[in-house]
């Protein structure tokens, strides 16, 4: 989906710095997020890739005014959801706009039921009842985890935990989504599971959703747009087939590569013709590859 | 061992309102201070698991509870005799001291009297999930955040607990020793588990207080709404009435008539 | 036929927690000197109950484990640790000192090594691992690749014949996963066994020669990982998916010289030019 101009974007971030005492640098100021622009447009799926310590849950983190409301820090430039600044609003407002589920699960659950689990939420928004009854029960099935409705979270597989806090998230009703790497850590089971209810949110809702993932194989079937982030920079920006098409500056980067893409970029014959990035698309490729 | 205290059932007690069960907990604490005597304070240990065996809680939970107490016990049933000079039938002596039958006694009652409490306070951890505890303790006023303190306590505990014993399974791989040597070297062996559970769990509790705002924790305008309902039933009533009622009484016998006032007979001596 | 000697053994291994899980069910598994070997199954399929039986951090309810033939029922941890390294998941976990130095010295002081052994020892680990700008670094201040490095180096350092790695790549991006596998073979190809216990099938294809797959706490198969890989139906029944040139190369029906089934950029690669240039 191309950005909708007349609309206003959903995420606006303007020349945002972000700097951060650093204790291995003897409390020297370290340069975390260096002058990023980025415009996310309602609706959209942006997927963030980038080596280990780029800066990308930073980034994340930034978006719901947690940076630098509760870490304290330097911060520069601007960050407005729906045209509010993040100066002027402090994270538990921006809540309603912006859930995050983080890459840790044990750290995000910390009720000891499922369905407290994904109420708590609307019990700090003061809802009522009898309507987060329904918030609830929807969130759940969203996700598919009603049957886990009385379960302690603790004693959940991974991918059912992650799924927990989708829920948790949902529940609340956000226009933004955050996924900081969601299936990290996780088993291949679990793995499917959590794409699956992303998938779902992609295809069926109109949220915009921003995923950090190391998957480029998830990536490349999900995103609209893909954008790269180095060591604070935003270094590349595009779809993800602009993005995967262009191997040796993400091999640079020490990002992953689509393995189908890695492989017909090895073996085709013209610059020109244009690589599969998903699975579907290698098999017929490498058929007709001249 | 698993350090997950509540267990999910459906009984009596576990239908019981929460504050009632607190209550009970309060006065079996109250109980067993006021009393002074070894039956008085066995019969208490009686009712505690009656409670739990009522509230079907495994044996092998109740087993825990014990397990956790035993170092203590272990210690004031040991020590007290020695270190207390009570009573007259002295039976052998320790240490230059003489232990008698009445120190003795007094050092299984003190034991049982600890037990009594720790025993108290499972009840109400048993037999309530933490959100419902939560939830009894803001209605008698505590507010919310202490509440959710408490309650997140109790979550991680198990957890704790858990990156604990990987921390020292994670360590004990790289060679440290842990059972080698004496009580303070395996002492100062025990130094870099602390480290790593001190860094894990900054760096976890950061993530929660993440967490903890991306779920609008803190924007709370007015008043916070509760998915759980709390409703005193008439059964509740009743039983809170006999606990203080019991309490109540049993102070009042103690205190004005000696009832349980002496270690080893119930009714008060007549001088 | 000289069987190859056998560095790990476990014999008809069981182990039920307290709770009463049974999470290992007569598993009997043999690796080779000197093999690179990939541990696979879900969570729940007594992959890490398995591999903390190699290192004694736990023992069998009934069955054996042998490490360089002999049976380690009466050894510590710390014994068995000179003999097999085990680098666990998350590396805050492993990593207590104040300095990377400290932090790569710790073992060789528990091994008993003097100075000079050590100060050999501590060079070549830093130089394999790139650290040599850390040394002074506290560890738990360093990025999460910075970690996970120092905590494999800390047990690289006591060079254990046997290697044991619980998911090595997770949470790495893809440049720092390949140079941590590379310095991983670099001790591989110097004589250490490798075990990795992990999920992610593109390093199993691109690294093991050897593969236990486990599932519900029996060994469901083992052998080389080619042949492994190209039963799919048997992938599917652990969940498991094979890496995208698996799937491409059976779906081309792509064959390598020896007819084994290729499992990396470069034998696919080398695949489809013979077969382009035929």
């Amino acid at each position: 989906m191309k950005p909708d101009e007349g609309k206003t974007p959903a995420i606006s971030i303007k020349g945002l710095n972000f700097a951060y005492p650093s204790v291995a640098a003897g409390q020297k100021m370290v340069q975390i997020l260096k002058g990023i622009d980025l415009e996310i447009a309602q609706g959209e799926f942006v997927s963030i890739m980038g080596p280990t310590g780029a800066g990308k849950t930073t980034l994340c983190l930034a978006l719901n005014g947690i940076i630098p409301h509760s870490t304290g820090g330097r911060i520069g430039g601007n960050v407005e959801i729906f045209g509010k600044n993040t100066k002027e609003y402090k994270t538990k407002d921006l809540a309603k706009h912006v859930g995050i589920v983080f890459q840790d699960p044990e750290t995000q659950l910390f009720t000891m039921s499922v369905e407290d689990e994904v109420a708590f939420a609307l019990e700090c928004l003061s809802i009522e009842k009898s309507e987060m009854e329904d918030r609830i029960t929807e969130a759940m099935r969203y996700v598919g985890i009603e049957q886990l409705r009385k379960r302690s979270p603790m004693h959940l597989s991974g991918g059912q935990k992650q799924r927990v806090a989708i829920a948790a998230i949902l529940a609340m009703d956000p226009e933004i989504i955050i996924l900081d790497e969601p299936t990290s850590g996780l088993d291949p089971i679990g793995t499917r599971e959590v794409f699956r209810v992303v998938d779902e949110l992609r295809s069926r809702s109109d949220k915009t959703i921003i995923m950090v993932e190391h998957e480029s194989e998830q990536i490349a079937r999900f995103s609209d747009r893909v954008i790269v982030l180095e060591d604070g920079i935003l270094t590349m920006e595009g779809s993800p087939r602009e993005i995967f098409s262009a191997v040796e500056e993400l091999k640079n980067a020490g990002v992953s590569i689509p393995q189908v893409t890695e492989l017909a970029y090895a073996v085709r014959n013209s610059a020109d013709r244009p690589l599969p990035i998903i699975l579907d698309e290698a098999i017929p490729w490498f058929s007709r590859n001249p | 061992m698993n350090y997950d205290f509540y267990v999910a059932a459906d009984s009596p007690v576990h239908r019981m309102d929460p504050r009632v069960k607190l209550a009970i907990t309060v006065s079996c604490c109250v109980i067993a201070f006021i009393v002074n005597n070894i039956w008085a304070v066995l019969v208490l240990l009686g009712f505690l698991h009656a409670l739990y065996l009522i509230g079907k809680i495994p044996l092998k939970k109740i087993g825990m509870v014990w397990k956790m107490m035993l170092p203590v016990n272990i210690m004031i049933i040991l020590l007290w005799p020695v270190f207390s000079q009570e009573g007259s039938m002295a039976l052998f002596t320790v240490l230059g001291r003489s232990v008698t039958v009445e120190s003795i006694v007094r050092g299984v009652f003190m034991a049982a009297r600890i037990t009594c409490l720790g025993m108290a306070c499972f009840v109400l951890l048993f037999t309530t999930d933490q959100s419902t505890i939560v939830l009894g303790l803001v209605r008698l006023g505590l507010p919310y955040d202490w509440g959710l303190t408490f309650a997140i306590t109790l979550r991680y505990l198990p957890t704790f607990y858990g990156i604990i014993s990987m921390i020292i399974d994670a360590q004990k791989a790289r060679g440290l020793d842990l059972e080698k040597g004496r009580f303070f070297s395996r002492l100062k062996a025990y130094l870099p588990i602390l480290v790593s559970v001190i860094i894990t769990g900054l760096k976890a509790s950061a993530n929660l207080g993440n967490a903890l705002e991306t779920r609008a924790f803190g924007a709370t305008v007015g008043k916070r709404t509760y998915y759980r309902d709390l409703q005193m039933r008439h059964q509740d009533y009743t039983v809170l009435a006999a606990i203080i009622l019991g309490t109540v009484g049993l102070t009042f016998v103690r205190f004005q008539f000696g009832f349980a006032g002496d270690l080893m007979h119930l009714m008060p001596l007549q001088a | 036929m000289v069987l190859p000697e056998s560095v790990i053994e476990t014999i008809d291994l069981k182990h039920v927690y307290e709770s009463g899980v049974t999470a290992l069910n007569g598993v009997s598994v043999s690796v080779a000197k000197g093999d690179t070997v990939a541990l696979i199954g879900q969570n729940g399929s007594g992959k890490t109950t398995l591999a903390k039986h190699l290192i004694g951090l736990l023992r069998p309810t009934a069955g054996e484990v042998r490490i360089g033939g002999e049976n380690i029922a009466d050894k510590s941890v710390a014994q068995i640790s000179r003999q097999v390294g085990f680098v666990f998941q998350n590396p805050d976990h492993q990593i207590f000192c104040s300095s990377v130095l400290d932090e790569l010295s710790f073992g060789l002081k528990t091994q008993g090594l003097d100075k000079k052994m050590r100060k050999e020892r501590i060079d070549d680990i830093l130089h394999r691992f790139k650290l040599e700008a850390y040394t002074d670094y506290p560890p738990a201040v360093l990025g999460f690749g910075l970690r996970r490095k120092v905590s494999l180096a800390s047990i690289c350092a006591m060079r254990p014949d046997v290697l044991i790695l619980d998911e090595p790549t997770v949470g790495l991006d893809r440049r720092s996963s390949v140079e941590l596998m590379d310095t991983v073979m670099q001790l591989n190809s110097e004589g250490h066994t490798i075990l990795i216990v992990t999920h992610d099938m593109r390093v199993v294809a691109e690294y093991t020669k050897s593969s236990l797959i486990l599932k519900g706490g029996e060994l469901l198969a083992s052998g080389p990982t080619s042949d492994l890989l190209m039963r799919f139906e048997l992938l599917s029944e652990t969940q498991i998916a094979p890496p995208q040139v698996v799937e491409l190369t059976s779906a081309m029906n792509l064959r390598r010289e020896d007819d084994g089934l290729p499992m990396t950029n470069e034998e696919f690669i080398r695949a489809y030019q013979s077969r382009k240039a035929s």
